[in-house]
């Protein structure tokens, strides 16, 4: 209530701007401010959920070469990451580019120095410079000449990184900000992707997404981080349910290892709810942080020409900052279901049925 | 078997369901350890597929991860496994089969 409070006070005191006027009201400082921090925010968790990715990838690892082990098998031992070490470094470039044009923006609203800041982004714009479509994950959606598209306008970002010398003037960067800052989002909409197809066309070609129109109408085929971390989830499912079965065949009493495996099997079926609700959330979030922008370029136009800016865009803004709390409350959700089940899985790890002592194989594999 | 990279997935997906659709709990410990590691490698297969942006998803499959090349032997002892079992059995079996024979057929 407090904060539909400030933005109607906002409201009210944008309307007083010139085209001449220095943007120096609190409650605007505090607006770009609050954007600035929901962007950084929600690129940590972005971020986070690679690297979450990686973690179920090693969970399912480890538990099938633990159960390999038990039944006396020979499992390869390599553990394979889902990601090189360049699309990672790919994913982390855009995303730190996009952090720091949102921190650039609160250092321009705010009237901060942005020499420091600007040493950052150039950095950040030369690794933009580096990206190419291969290093995300958008073939299931897109043709490759699309992506490709898509991962060269968004190198062009650089070319924004020069206004904050040339121009400190907020509305010339948001202006130019605001169309990057879309096809990154697109990007990042992609590669997390979707798990089932959400067009007809999906078996034989790919869905008609125009990248120019409002991103709620983007349809996707299954791929993308979404469908890996499902695939992820499912594999150590079900190796917990093949263990179940194999437990449940055992003549001795094992009921300790029994309530192990199903304590299991339902946790990682739940982090796995959790996780693709939190991969889902992200990608709502994304389309709120581009109607945010959006709203943002509208009041400072708005401001510029004396204008009230309309209340409906206002909300926009607010709809960011409640997807991005809610997101935050599901990463957190999460990130306490992967500890818990890290933590349960150490105790796993001594879990050994006195029945598994078997042949290895190549052996006579018969009962 | 030709397939392009599109098809191959699609197939190793219903590899994968036909494995984890099959009742283990008549299986012993080493067909089943074979199981395991073979689960493992067309997940590993998967993974990288779906992980990777192809230039053309058209073009000709061939398996891209030596988890998936090389479980051909245990793909193949659990194929002869249930070969050899009484006529029952092998229809205990008839996911195992089903999702062994789309594996194999990818490495062909």
């Amino acid at each position: 209530m407090q904060r539909l409070l400030q933005i109607f006070v906002l409201i009210g005191s944008l309307s007083g701007f010139s085209a001449c006027s220095v943007i120096d009201d609190t409650l605007l400082t505090e607006e770009v401010g609050d954007f600035s921090r929901g962007v950084i925010a929600l690129s940590a968790v972005i971020t986070k959920e690679f690297a979450l990715a990686e973690e179920v990838n090693t969970l399912g690892f480890t538990d099938n070469l633990q159960f390999q082990l038990e039944l006396g098998g020979n499992p390869d031992t390599n553990l394979k990451s889902l990601f090189s070490a360049s699309d990672t470094a790919a994913r982390l470039s855009l995303l730190t580019a996009l952090s720091g044009y949102a921190e650039t923006l609160a250092a321009v609203v705010s009237g901060r120095s942005l020499s420091s800041e600007y040493s950052k982004l150039v950095g950040a714009a030369e690794n933009l410079k580096q990206l190419s479509s291969g290093n995300f994950n958008l073939a299931h959606s897109l043709s490759f000449l699309d992506s490709n598209e898509l991962v060269n306008d968004i190198s062009l970002f650089d070319k924004l990184f020069i206004l904050p010398e040339r121009d400190e003037k907020l509305l010339p960067i948001v202006e130019k900000g605001g169309t990057a800052l879309k096809k990154m989002a697109i990007l990042l909409y992609f590669d997390i992707g979707a798990l089932s197809d959400q067009s007809g066309k999906c078996g034989y070609t790919y869905p008609k997404n125009d990248l120019d129109t409002n991103m709620s109408s983007l349809r996707l085929c299954k791929g993308g981080l979404r469908s890996i971390v499902s695939s992820a989830i499912s594999f150590d499912t079900n190796i917990w349910k093949d263990k179940l079965a194999y437990l449940k065949a055992q003549d001795n009493d094992n009921s300790d290892a029994r309530s192990t495996a199903i304590e299991r099997l339902v946790s990682i079926q739940k982090l796995g709810q959790s996780l693709d609700q939190l991969l889902s959330e992200t990608q709502t979030t994304l389309i709120a942080m581009v109607a945010a922008h959006e709203t943002l370029e509208t009041t400072l136009k708005d401001a510029e020409q004396s204008s009230g800016p309309p209340t409906i865009a206002i909300s926009k803004s607010i709809l960011f900052h409640e997807k991005l709390r809610g997101l935050l409350e599901t990463a957190a959700t999460v990130k306490s279901a992967l500890s818990a089940l890290s933590d349960s899985a150490a105790a796993t790890q001594n879990f050994q049925s006195s029945a598994l002592t078997q042949p290895s194989i190549g052996e006579s594999d018969d009962k | 078997m030709t397939n392009n990279y599109k098809d191959a997935l699609a197939g190793l997906e219903k590899a994968q369901a036909a494995l984890n659709a099959q009742d283990v709990s008549q299986l012993p410990p080493v067909p089943l350890a074979n199981l395991e590691r073979s689960k493992a490698a067309v997940y590993s297969e998967i993974q990288a597929l779906q992980a990777k942006q192809f230039a053309n998803l058209n073009k000709d499959y061939a398996a891209i991860t030596n988890d998936f090349r090389n479980c051909k032997s245990e793909l193949t002892d659990l194929s002869n496994w249930v070969s050899a079992r009484e006529a029952r059995d092998r229809a205990i079996f008839s996911m195992l089969t089903k999702g062994v024979s789309i594996a194999l057929s990818l490495l062909m």
